[in-house]
Order: structure tokens, then C-alpha cells, then sequence
């Protein structure tokens, strides 16, 4: 819902933007716990991706080499210690997560589990939490999870199946 | 969820054997990532984006001889015909962003409609603005309520285009907006006049920002939601007049420190994006537009012209309704359409309507209804338009 229109829009790139900005700041996000950094990182690929849009094989191929890029910044970030605590970071800069207060209708219990699964989430080695997000909230498949990460589909395997078995095991502890 | 899945892969997500507590497990992190994600609203960067992709010079300004024809066609009717706005253009001096990577500003934590008083603030693209899309107009930006006609529904800024004759240096038209943004009252709008009396007697134009002095200092007592409204209604109208993106506009009123109990002493800019819906009214009408459209004046339009509409909406769930009412107050045509985001961010929307082959004059309204009872009206604007 939260598209661009794409009724007036002339390059390619623009009719990207218009289905996929939104969804990657999203992944992004999900992945580096900083909005604004988020945003960044995939202005950035839409750059970068503008300059080699010739060379696409197939222009179907975009969202896909978009998403490498995005979650490659992803983790150029992580590595060059960009975010040096993400939690902490994110609560002092991102005003959607200072007005997480999601609607009286929902039951506060669900709302307490889900935070208690995300911040497990968010405390599980990189690769295992790339993959679960991919998976589970991008709906990827285990091959567009292997392209984007640029790991083979059996580690994708590998690194959903731990990453679940710790979710699972942390689950236990909160119960 | 399959927002994301590339369109020419149709492949299933990977499953895991079916343990129920692994099914389960699935289902909620499945939850709470949407959850989570729900609540990520990002900026519109399209424009930094396009900046950084476009040739220098070769911004899709609207081009002069379809302006001119324009004109000259509207003097003729008697009216603007109605044909599409130029989409935001770079100004003629832009700054560019820093890096490609610039962080934007951060938000305002305010969330009353309080001026963001922000020396440090960087100008950003994103509140770049169409310069002059009729050609002898400057933007005028004016308090209104959110709902056209209902007081009671709050207050806002709305941008009008107004006929000026100025000089087309940045420093005239900042000083012609801004005068006219300091008279700037329309029967539509209720008549809210906190300048009244109040002229402005220079501007100076620089890189790192806009300086405004005004004289004498204004005496009419207002609320202070209309007091933080009447300093940001000229800091908007200054920053879009010059065309500069979102520098820092500096008051100088008199020797005061204050006007209407808000302190001057900083210069001010536009809140973050997000933010913005606590200054302007909810929701706008861009497209079409006229010179005279903000007083109930409009446009042209022809028998079956299908008439693309374009706004800008900060509404619930972004949706928008929109109704062409005929004008014995009949609807004529109506219909929903759903902005790009929803509230608090501040989206765009964009629909189509085939103009009646029969009737003369028409009214086209989108508006916000609450989502109570269906009946309260939360936001609205109007365009009005003869058929000929």
C-alpha cells in the first residue's frame, strides 16, 4: 500500500523507486537497526544501480541487484562499526520507533512476545538473522535468499535452521 | 508478504519439516517482523535520488512555450485551463546534497505545530519546491483549516500561487511573496489575519540562508497554535520563493525577540518530513491548479477530458476519497484512492477523473473522513472548474 504511484513515472529507475524504496529501507532497517542510515545505504544502491542500468542483463533483474547492494551496505556498515549499537541508536534516532505504540486494539501480551522475538533476533550473528529476515519477512525464496547474500542455497538452509533453533531455544527461556 | 519476491521468480519460500513448534515459531517472527516493519515510514528521496542521476541542467522544467501558451490561452478563457503542474524542479542555484550519502536531519521531536528553530538544520531537496509553474506568480503559503469550511477541524498551511509582479531575482520575489503572504486572507479560508498591519521592509538573499525584516511588529492576539503557524507560514513562503530548498530563514521584526509569544531569536526551518504534518493541512490538491484556485477560482476542462488529479495527503490509513459535485451540490462522480503513505508521514496520491459530457460547472473535492462514524471531515480541498 505504502507505494509511490507509478501513473506519471518515466525511467525505470523512478518506477523502482516507486515499488521498491520503501520495502528495502524497510529490510534495510530491519537489518541495521538505524532508519536514516537505512535510507542511506539504498539512496545509495539506486545511485549506483542507475550507472550500470545498461549493463542489467535483464531490467527484470533490478529489485534483485538492488537488494544485493542494499544488503551488501548492509554489511559494509556493519563492518566499518557505522553502528556501534544499534538498539541504543536507533531509540535515539528513529521517531517511528519513539512512537512504537501500536493500537489499543491490540493485545499487549502478543505485542511484549514480538519484542521479545525481535530483540532475539537482533541478537543473532549476522548471517542467521540476513537469513530469517529474507525469509520471513521479505518472503524470499531459499534461491533469491542465496542471491542476495551471495552464499549457497545449502547454507541458507543451514543458517535458517540455527538461526530458528536459537529463536526457539530463547523462546523457551522467556516461557 | 510477497511485497518483495522478484517478479520473474515464482518459487516458494524454503519450508522446514513441519514441527509444530518450528510452524509456530515461523508464524510469529513472520508477526513480528511485519510488525516491526509496519512502523518504519521512510523519507521520499526520490528527489536526492533524481539529483544525483540527472545530467546537471536537464531538470524536467515544464517547458516555457507550453507555459506561455498556457497563459495566453487562459487570458483568452478567461480562466487557467487545467493541464498538468510541473513536478518539483531544481531551483536555479541547487544545492546539492553533501554526500551521496547525507543523513537527513532528524526530526523534530516536537509534536505540536511549534516552529522547528534549527540553526544547524541542512537544506534538503526534498523540500524543494516548484519555482514559479505558472509563470508570473510567487508561492504564497496562508493558514487555513484542514477541513475547507469547518473551523473546527484544525488549522493548517496551504500553499497558493499567486499573480505578482516582481522582479524574478530571488531577493523580489522573497519580498513579494512575503508581502502578500502577510495580507493573505481568503473567504474560503476564514479569514485568519495574524499580520494584519505588518509589512515586510527587506530581504536579503544568501547562500546559508534567508534574513526577513518586517515592521512594525504585529498586535493582533492569537492562539498560540496560530502564533507558531503565522512564523512558519513565512518561513515556507520565503524558502519557496527563493527556490533554494530548505535554508534557514532568520525574522527580524521591530527589535522584538518575540512575535506572537514564539522566540526569533534562531533562525527557523521546515520540520523534517515527517514532522510537516503538524504545519500543513492534510491534505492538498496540486493537480490541477490555478492562479486563483485557493480563492474558489479554477480551471478549464472539456467534455469527457479525462483529468488527472495529483495531491499531497497525510491522512489515516492514506486513504483519500474524492467526489466531482456538480454545482446544484449533486454528486456527480466519486471515488477512493490511497496515498503513497499514510499519517503521520505525508504522502502523494494520484487519480483520474472523466469529466461529465453534460453540466457546466463542476467542483472537485477530496477529502478525509473520520473513520468513527464516517460522517466527521477531517481534511479537504477543493478545485473548481467550468466545462466547456
Amino acid at each position: 500500500m505504502e507505494q509511490r504511484s507509478t501513473g506519471d513515472v518515466g525511467h525505470p529507475l523512478e518506477r523502482l523507486y516507486a515499488v521498491a524504496w520503501v520495502p528495502m529501507v524497510r529490510l534495510a532497517t530491519l537489518l541495521l537497526g538505524d532508519q536514516s542510515r537505512a535510507e542511506d545505504i539504498v539512496q545509495d544502491a539506486m545511485i549506483a544501480l542507475h550507472g550500470r542500468w545498461d549493463a542489467l542483463e535483464d531490467p527484470a533483474s533490478a529489485t534483485a541487484y538492488l537488494r544485493r547492494s542494499v544488503v551488501n551496505g548492509v554489511r559494509s556498515a556493519q563492518r566499518h562499526h557505522v553502528v556501534a549499537d544499534r538498539h541504543a541508536r536507533a531509540e535515539a534516532t528513529d521517531p517511528t520507533r519513539a512512537r512504537t505504540t501500536p493500537g489499543a486494539d491490540q493485545p499487549a501480551l502478543a505485542r511484549a512476545r514480538h519484542d521479545d522475538l525481535v530483540a532475539a533476533l537482533d541478537g543473532l550473528p549476522e548471517r542467521q538473522r540476513e537469513v530469517l529476515v529474507l525469509r520471513y519477512w521479505a518472503d524470499l525464496s531459499e534461491a533469491e535468499i542465496a542471491d542476495s547474500l551471495g552464499i549457497s542455497a545449502g547454507s541458507v538452509k543451514t543458517h535458517a535452521h540455527r538461526g530458528l533453533a536459537a529463536l526457539a531455544a530463547r523462546r523457551e527461556e522467556l516461557s | 508478504m510477497s511485497q518483495f519476491r522478484d517478479s520473474h521468480d515464482n518459487s516458494e519460500p524454503t519450508r522446514q519439516p513441519g514441527d509444530p513448534d518450528v510452524t509456530d515459531l515461523e508464524a510469529e517472527l513472520r508477526a513480528a517482523l511485519r510488525e516491526r516493519a509496519d512502523q518504519i515510514h521512510p523519507d521520499d528521496r526520490w528527489t536526492e535520488i533524481e539529483m544525483s542521476t540527472t545530467p546537471s541542467g536537464s531538470s524536467r522544467r515544464w517547458p516555457t512555450v507550453l507555459l506561455a501558451a498556457a497563459a495566453v490561452l487562459a487570458v483568452a478563457l478567461g480562466a487557467w485551463v487545467l493541464r498538468p503542474t510541473p513536478r518539483a524542479v531544481a531551483p536555479a542555484d541547487p544545492t546539492p546534497p553533501a554526500t551521496a550519502t547525507s543523513s537527513s536531519p532528524p526530526p523534530s521531536a516536537s509534536s505540536s505545530a511549534a516552529p522547528s528553530q534549527s540553526p544547524s538544520a541542512s537544506p534538503s531537496a526534498t523540500d524543494v519546491e516548484p519555482v514559479d509553474p505558472f509563470g508570473g506568480t510567487v508561492p504564497v503559503y496562508y493558514i487555513s483549516p484542514e477541513a475547507l469550511g469547518h473551523p473546527e477541524s484544525g488549522l493548517g498551511l496551504r500553499r497558493a500561487w499567486v499573480p505578482a509582479v516582481t522582479a524574478e531575482d530571488p531577493r523580489s520575489r522573497a519580498m513579494a511573496a512575503i508581502g502578500l503572504a502577510l495580507d493573505r486572507s481568503t473567504a474560503r479560508d476564514g479569514g485568519i489575519k495574524p499580520w494584519l498591519g505588518v509589512g515586510v521592509t527587506d530581504a536579503k538573499v544568501a547562500d546559508d540562508g534567508i534574513d526577513v525584516v518586517l515592521d512594525p511588529a504585529p498586535t493582533a492576539r492569537v492562539t498560540p497554535e496560530v502564533g507558531s503557524l503565522a512564523v512558519q507560514q513565512l518561513v515556507w513562503t520565503a524558502q519557496a520563493a527563493v527556490g533554494r530548498g530548505n535554508v534557514p530563514v532568520r525574522l527580524t521584526v521591530s527589535g522584538a525577540t518575540s512575535v506572537f509569544g514564539v522566540d526569533i531569536s534562531q533562525p527557523f526551518t521546515r520540520p523534517a518530513r515527517d514532522q510537516q504534518h503538524t504545519i500543513l493541512t492534510d491534505l492538498w490538491i496540486t493537480e490541477p491548479s490555478s492562479p486563483t484556485s485557493s480563492e474558489g477560482g479554477g480551471g478549464v476542462a472539456t467534455r469527457g477530458q479525462t483529468l488527472t488529479v495529483k495531491g499531497e495527503a497525510s491522512v489515516f490509513e492514506a486513504n483519500v476519497q474524492w467526489e466531482l459535485v456538480r454545482s446544484d451540490g449533486t454528486v456527480a462522480e466519486n471515488g477512493f484512492t490511497t496515498a503513497t503513505i499514510g499519517a503521520p508521514s505525508r504522502g502523494t496520491y494520484e487519480f483520474t477523473v472523466t469529466i461529465p459530457q453534460e453540466g457546466d460547472d463542476y467542483v472537485l473535492r477530496v477529502f478525509s473522513s473520520s473513520m468513527q462514524d464516517g460522517q466527521g471531515e477531517l481534511a479537504s480541498d477543493t478545485f473548481s472548474f467550468h466545462v466547456l
